[in-house]
C-alpha cells in the first residue's frame, strides 16, 4: 500500500511541471501584459502614459525579460515557498490566496460529504424499489439536477433569497465577524453561510451520483454472487448491504474521483455569482488583467488540489478493493 | 417405496416480459429420493435451471410459479411442505436454504463475492445456520475446506476468490454447499466452466461427499457424460416440458424419445465404435415466444409420422415401461407391460 | 402387452429440408439487426422521445429564430427599459383577434419610483406575418417577414419583458438560441473526430503511443475545467471579429471533450481487441486502416453516439458559464449565456426578475438532451434485460 501512495506521488512530480509550463504558457497567452491594462485603466480615468514610464514599470516588475526567464523566476521562487507578487493588489500572493483558497477546500470538501451522506442512501433506495413512485420522484430530480448546473442554481438562489427573503446574500460571514478573533461563534456563523453555498455546489453532484448508484446497484442485483448469498439463506438485508452495496461503492468511488474537479471549478464560478471569497472572483480578475503571478499560483493551486483529490480516491479505491491492493 | 424427498408436481414457472409469456417451466413433475442422484438435462434455455430456481424460490422479478406443487420433506419432519407455497422472502425458505438445500453454480468466480474472504463467506453459512459464535464457524469452515480437498485450509481461510485457482474456486463453492450439510444438494452445471481434468476430480469429490453425507444430489446439466458418470436417474428436458425420464442405463442404451436419441447420437461415446459421422440434431431451438402447438421437438424431428404430433392439448407423459417415461405419439399404443 | 421398443427410424431427407425450412423462417423473424433492436427500445422510453421531439422544436426555433422572433438582436426601446413582461390577449368582442394593451413608464405617486402601467384605453391589434426589419432566412434568403408582432410604431409586443436597454428578451433568446445550441454542436463534432482517431489509435495500437497518449489525456484532465476554459478565453485577443471569437470558444470547448470520448473509446477497443474477429481480419492481410473503419468504428458507433448525445448539454452549459463570466460571445452575437450576464446581482433580480428567463430555456435543452442522451444508451446495449 505504501508503495502504492509513494509511487503515485513520484509520478505526480513530472505532470506537475509540465502543468506549470502549460499554465503559465495559457496565462501569458493574451497579446498584452499587465502593463498594457495599467494603460487600458488609467486611460479610462483620463490619464496617458508615456513609453517611458512604461518601459520602467515594466522593468520594475521583470515583464521586459524574456518569457522563459519570467517563468523561471515563478518557479524559482515557488520552490522558496515565494508565490510571486500581485501586480494589480501590490502584495505578495501568499498571504493574498490564502484565505481564499482554505474556503475554497473547505466549501469542495463540504459539498463532498454532502453529496455521499444524502446520496448513497437515496441511491440504494431507489435501486431496491425500482420503479416505485418514489423512484421515479427522485428519478426525476436526479435528472434535474444534472441540467442545472452550479451556477445556476447559484443564481436562482440569488433569486429566491430576493424576492423571498429579501436578505443580501454572499459572503461567508455575517458583516463583522470577517475580521474577529476565530472562537465557536465564528465558527457557527461560517457554517450557517456555508450550507446553502454546500447545497448548491453538492446538488449536481449528488443527482449524478444517485443515477449512479443506482445503475450500479440494479447491475450487481442481476449478477450471480448475489443469487448465491440469496441461495444461503442471508436476510435480503444483509444481501444488499453487505454484499451488493460493499461491491457497488467500488466504482462509486471512481466517480467520486472524477467528481473532484468539478468541485473545485464549481466552487470556483459559485464564488463570482454568490460573492463568496473563493479564488473564482480573484481569478477572473487576475485573468483579464494579466496579473500573472496571481492567477499561475492560483491555477496551479487548482492543479494540486485536483492531484490531491484524485489520489485520495485512488488510495480509498485500494483499500475497498482487494483486487486492485493485491496487484 | 421410500418417501421422496422432494417431489415436484406440474410445475409451472412463467416469465412475463413486455414481449410476451415465456412457459420456462411447462408443467414439470419429478422426484428424488433421499441419497440418490438424479440428473437433469437439455439444451440451453431449456428450463432446467429455472426448475432448480423455483425449487429455492429465487426467481428473477419478471417470473413466477403459476402452478403446481414443490413438496419437500424437511428433517424430523413426517409430512412434506409444499415449497411453492411459501412466502419467497420469509424465514421459513430462508431457514431450509443454505441448510437443507444447498445450491452449486457453474462459474465460481462470478458465484463467489470478490471483496469477501472464503473464510467469511462460507462462514457465515454456519454461523447463520447452526448459530454458533464466529471463532466456532472458523473451525468449522476449516473442517469442511479440508474435507473437499484444500491443502493448508488455515491460511486460505483469509484468501479472497480471485487469489484461488478455478478447481479451488470450485471446491470452496461447494464447502459452502455442504457446510451445514443439506439433505439436497442442487448442482447447476458445477464443471462446465472447468478443464477437463478438474472436472472429473470435482465429480469424483461430489461423489465421494454424497456417500459420506447421505446426500441427494439434483444434477443439472448438458453435458451427457457427466451424467452417465454421476446420476442413478435422469429426466430430459425440452422447452420446459420433461420428454423422456427413466434411469441412467435405460435412458443411454435404449432411448425412446426423437430429442434423446438425437442427443445421443451427437455425443461422441468412447468406447462405441462410430457408426458413421456424428448427427447433429437440424434447426435450433424455436423463439420462446413462439413456441409451436402440440410437440415442441416436431419441427426438428426426423420421426415425424403422425398428425397428433400437432395436436393443440400437447402430448402427455406416459409410463411407456416401469421407471421410463416418454412424451412422444409414437408410443401412443405402448402400454407398461 | 408390451410393445416393441425401439428407437424411432429415420425419414426421407427431403422431410428433413422442410423441417430447416421451417426452422429458418422462425430464426429471421428471430434474429433482428443491431440498429432494428436498438430503434425498437427506444421507442419504449417516453422520455428519451419527448427529450428528441423537443430537442427537434429547439434547433427548428433557432433555424428560423429570426423568423420567429418580432424583434432584433439589437432593437432598443428608450422607452421601456426593464419593461415587465406584457400578456397577450386573444380574444375581442368574442372574436379571435389577438391584441396588446401598451404600456407606459410612469412614476409611482407613493414611493416616486418608475413603474409600467398598462393603458388598457387603446387597443393594438397583433399581426401574423408581418413586415418588421429586414433580415436574411438562414443566412441567405432576404426577407422582412416576422410571424407576429403589431403594426403601431409606438407600441411594442414584449412577451418576455425588455432588458437594461430596452431590447425585447423574446427577441434576444431566440435569437440566442442559435449560437447557444450551435457551440455545442460544433464543439461536440470537433470533439468526437479529435477523440475517435486519438482513442481508436491509442487502443488498437497500444504501446509507447498509448503511453504518451494516456499521459497526455491525464496532463489535461489535471486541470479543473472551469480555471481552464477561464484562462484560455482569456487569451482570446480582444480586437478578434466575434465569428472568430466564436470558433474559438467551441475549440477550448472541445479541448477538453475529447478526452473524455478518448478514453472510453480506448477502453472499447482494448476490449474488442482480443476478439477473435478481429485476430482472423489481420490474419487475412488487412491494413490497421481497414480493421480500424471496417471493424473497430463499426462496432463502438453506437458508443460514440451515445457520447456525442450526452456531451452536447455540457457543452452547452459550458458556453453558458464561459459567456455569463463575460469571457465566451462578444457582442453583437448573444447566446443564453450572455443574456444571463444583466441576471448576475441581487438588485437587479429583486426588481427586474424576467432577466432570468434564459434559464429556462438552458434547463429545457439539457434536459431533453439528457433524456435522449440516456434513452440512446439505454437503447443501444440490447441484451441486458430491464
Amino acid at each position: 500500500m505504501l508503495a502504492y501512495i509513494i509511487r503515485r506521488l513520484a509520478a505526480m512530480i513530472p505532470t506537475l511541471i509540465i502543468a506549470s509550463m502549460l499554465i503559465f504558457a495559457i496565462i501569458r497567452l493574451p497579446p498584452a501584459d499587465f502593463v498594457t491594462t495599467l494603460v487600458a485603466q488609467a486611460a479610462q480615468s483620463g490619464s496617458s502614459s508615456d513609453q517611458a514610464s512604461m518601459a520602467a514599470l515594466r522593468h520594475q516588475y521583470g515583464l521586459d525579460q524574456p518569457l522563459y526567464v519570467q517563468y523561471l523566476r515563478w518557479i524559482g521562487g515557488l520552490l522558496h515557498g515565494d508565490l510571486g507578487y500581485s501586480f494589480e493588489w501590490q502584495r505578495p500572493v501568499g498571504p493574498l490566496i490564502q484565505a481564499q483558497l482554505l474556503y475554497t477546500v473547505l466549501l469542495s470538501l463540504a459539498s463532498m460529504v454532502f453529496m455521499w451522506v444524502i446520496a448513497l442512501p437515496i441511491g440504494i433506495y431507489s435501486a431496491t424499489h425500482q420503479y416505485s413512485l418514489l423512484d421515479h420522484l427522485l428519478t426525476l430530480i436526479g435528472f434535474l439536477g444534472l441540467s442545472v448546473p452550479d451556477f445556476m442554481l447559484g443564481l436562482i438562489y440569488l433569486f429566491i433569497s430576493a424576492f423571498y427573503f429579501h436578505q443580501p446574500v454572499g459572503g461567508l460571514f455575517s458583516p463583522g465577524m470577517e475580521s474577529a478573533p476565530w472562537s465557536l461563534a465564528k465558527a457557527l456563523d461560517l457554517f450557517n453561510h456555508l450550507i446553502w453555498p454546500t447545497i448548491i455546489l453538492g446538488l449536481g453532484g449528488t443527482a449524478q451520483l444517485i443515477r449512479i448508484m443506482r445503475a450500479n446497484l440494479l447491475d450487481i442485483l442481476g449478477q450471480q454472487f448475489i443469487t448465491t448469498a440469496r441461495a444461503k439463506g442471508l436476510r435480503e438485508a444483509v444481501v444488499i448491504n453487505k454484499y451488493a452495496v460493499r461491491v457497488a461503492i467500488n466504482p462509486l468511488i471512481s466517480v467520486m474521483g472524477m467528481q473532484i474537479p468539478n468541485l473545485i471549478s464549481g466552487a470556483t464560478i459559485l464564488g463570482i455569482v454568490l460573492s463568496i471569497p473563493t479564488v473564482g472572483p480573484l481569478l477572473l480578475r487576475a485573468l483579464i488583467d494579466v496579473d500573472m503571478y496571481l492567477a499561475g499560483s492560483i491555477l496551479l493551486f487548482a492543479v494540486i488540489l485536483l492531484m490531491v483529490g484524485n489520489l485520495i480516491a485512488d488510495i480509498c479505491l485500494a483499500w475497498v478493493d482487494p483486487r486492485i491492493r493485491y496487484e | 417405496m421410500s418417501q421422496p424427498l422432494l417431489e415436484i408436481r406440474n410445475l409451472r414457472t412463467h416469465f412475463f416480459t413486455p414481449d410476451g409469456i415465456v412457459r420456462a417451466v411447462d408443467d414439470v413433475s419429478l422426484e428424488i429420493q433421499p441419497g440418490e442422484t438424479l440428473g437433469l438435462v437439455g439444451e440451453s434455455g431449456c428450463g432446467k435451471s429455472m426448475t432448480a430456481y423455483s425449487i429455492m424460490r429465487l426467481l428473477p422479478r419478471s417470473a413466477r410459479i403459476v402452478g403446481g406443487q414443490i413438496l419437500f420433506r424437511r428433517r424430523g419432519q413426517t409430512e412434506p411442505i409444499d415449497l411453492a407455497r411459501v412466502d419467497p422472502g420469509g424465514d421459513l425458505i430462508r431457514d431450509i436454504r443454505g441448510n437443507e438445500i444447498a445450491m452449486v453454480f457453474q462459474e465460481p468466480m462470478t458465484s463467489l463475492s470478490p471483496v469477501h474472504t472464503i473464510g467469511d463467506q462460507i462462514g457465515e453459512a454456519i454461523q447463520l445456520h447452526q448459530g454458533v459464535s464466529r471463532a466456532v464457524a472458523r473451525e468449522r469452515t476449516v473442517e469442511i475446506l479440508e474435507r473437499v480437498g484444500f491443502a493448508a485450509a488455515r491460511q486460505r481461510l483469509d484468501q479472497y476468490p480471485h487469489q484461488l485457482s478455478g478447481g479451488l474456486r470450485q471446491r470452496a463453492m461447494i464447502a459452502m454447499a455442504l457446510s451445514c450439510h443439506p439433505s439436497l444438494l442442487i448442482a447447476d452445471e458445477p464443471t462446465t466452466a472447468l478443464d477437463v481434468t478438474i472436472q472429473a476430480q470435482i465429480l469424483e469429490l461430489m461423489k465421494d461427499l454424497q456417500q459420506q453425507f447421505h446426500m441427494a444430489i439434483l444434477l443439472i446439466t448438458h453435458n451427457l457424460g457427466v451424467i452417465a458418470e454421476m446420476a442413478s436417474r435422469v429426466a430430459v428436458m425440452y422447452m420446459g416440458k420433461i420428454v423422456e425420464s427413466g434411469d441412467t442405463r435405460t435412458i443411454f442404451h435404449r432411448p425412446l424419445h426423437p430429442y434423446t436419441v438425437g442427443l445421443l447420437r451427437s455425443t461422441p461415446r468412447p468406447g462405441v465404435r462410430a457408426e458413421g459421422d456424428l448427427t447433429p440434431i437440424p434447426g435450433s431451438v424455436p423463439d420462446p415466444f413462439a413456441v409451436p402447438s402440440g410437440c415442441a421437438f416436431y419441427p426438428r424431428c426426423r420421426a415425424r409420422t403422425r398428425p397428433s404430433c400437432r395436436s393443440p392439448e400437447g402430448i402427455p407423459l406416459r409410463e411407456v415401461e416401469p421407471g421410463h417415461f416418454v412424451r412422444c405419439t409414437l408410443y401412443d399404443d405402448a402400454r407398461p407391460g | 402387452m408390451s410393445i416393441e421398443l425401439h428407437p424411432p427410424e429415420l425419414i426421407f431427407p427431403a422431410e428433413v429440408e422442410l423441417a430447416e425450412a421451417a426452422v429458418e423462417a422462425d430464426e429471421r423473424r428471430y434474429m433482428v439487426s443491431q440498429w432494428r433492436l436498438m430503434g425498437r427500445r427506444f421507442v419504449r422510453n417516453r422520455a428519451a422521445l419527448v427529450g428528441g421531439v423537443v430537442i427537434g422544436i429547439l434547433y427548428l426555433t433557432a433555424l428560423f429564430a429570426n423568423f420567429l422572433a418580432p424583434y432584433s438582436v439589437e432593437n432598443r426601446f428608450f422607452q421601456y427599459l426593464y419593461a415587465p413582461p406584457q400578456g397577450i390577449h386573444l380574444f375581442h368582442d368574442g372574436r379571435f383577434e389577438p391584441y396588446i394593451y401598451p404600456i407606459k413608464l410612469t412614476i409611482d405617486p407613493t414611493s416616486l419610483r418608475k413603474v409600467y402601467t398598462v393603458d388598457r384605453s387603446r387597443v393594438i391589434p397583433l399581426h401574423f406575418f408581418v413586415h418588421a426589419e429586414p433580415y436574411r432566412l438562414f443566412g441567405l434568403i432576404p426577407t422582412d417577414v416576422h410571424l407576429f408582432g403589431v403594426d403601431d410604431p409606438s407600441a411594442a409586443v414584449l412577451l418576455l419583458g425588455t432588458d437594461r436597454q430596452g431590447r425585447d428578451l423574446l427577441s434576444r433568446i431566440l435569437i440566442g438560441s442559435q449560437i447557444s445550441l450551435t457551440v455545442g454542436l460544433v464543439g461536440v463534432v470537433l470533439s468526437l473526430i479529435f477523440g475517435t482517431i486519438i482513442g481508436i489509435a491509442s487502443g488498437y495500437f497500444g504501446g509507447r503511443l498509448d503511453d504518451l497518449i494516456q499521459r497526455v489525456i491525464e496532463l489535461i484532465r489535471s486541470f479543473p475545467t472551469i480555471p481552464l476554459w477561464m484562462g484560455l478565453s482569456a487569451a482570446l485577443p480582444p480586437n478578434w471579429p466575434p465569428l472568430l471569437t466564436y470558433f474559438g470558444i467551441t475549440v477550448i470547448l472541445s479541448f477538453i471533450g475529447w478526452t473524455w470520448l478518448a478514453r472510453q473509446l480506448r477502453g472499447k477497443v482494448l476490449a474488442l481487441r482480443e476478439e477473435e474477429y478481429i485476430h482472423a481480419a489481420e490474419i487475412a492481410g488487412a491494413s490497421p486502416l481497414w480493421v480500424i473503419t471496417r471493424h473497430l468504428i463499426p462496432a463502438t458507433l453506437s458508443h460514440i453516439i451515445v457520447i456525442a448525445t450526452l456531451a452536447l448539454p455540457n457543452m452547452i452549459l459550458a458556453e453558458t458559464a464561459l459567456s455569463f463570466l463575460g469571457l465566451g460571445i462578444r457582442p453583437p452575437l448573444t447566446s443564453w449565456g450572455v443574456l444571463l450576464q444583466e441576471a448576475q446581482n441581487i438588485e437587479t433580480l429583486a426588481n427586474y426578475p424576467w432577466l432570468l428567463s434564459p434559464l429556462a430555456f438552458i434547463a429545457v435543452a439539457v434536459l431533453a438532451f439528457n433524456f435522449l442522451g440516456d434513452g440512446l444508451r439505454d437503447a443501444s446495449d440490447p441484451y441486458t434485460v430491464s
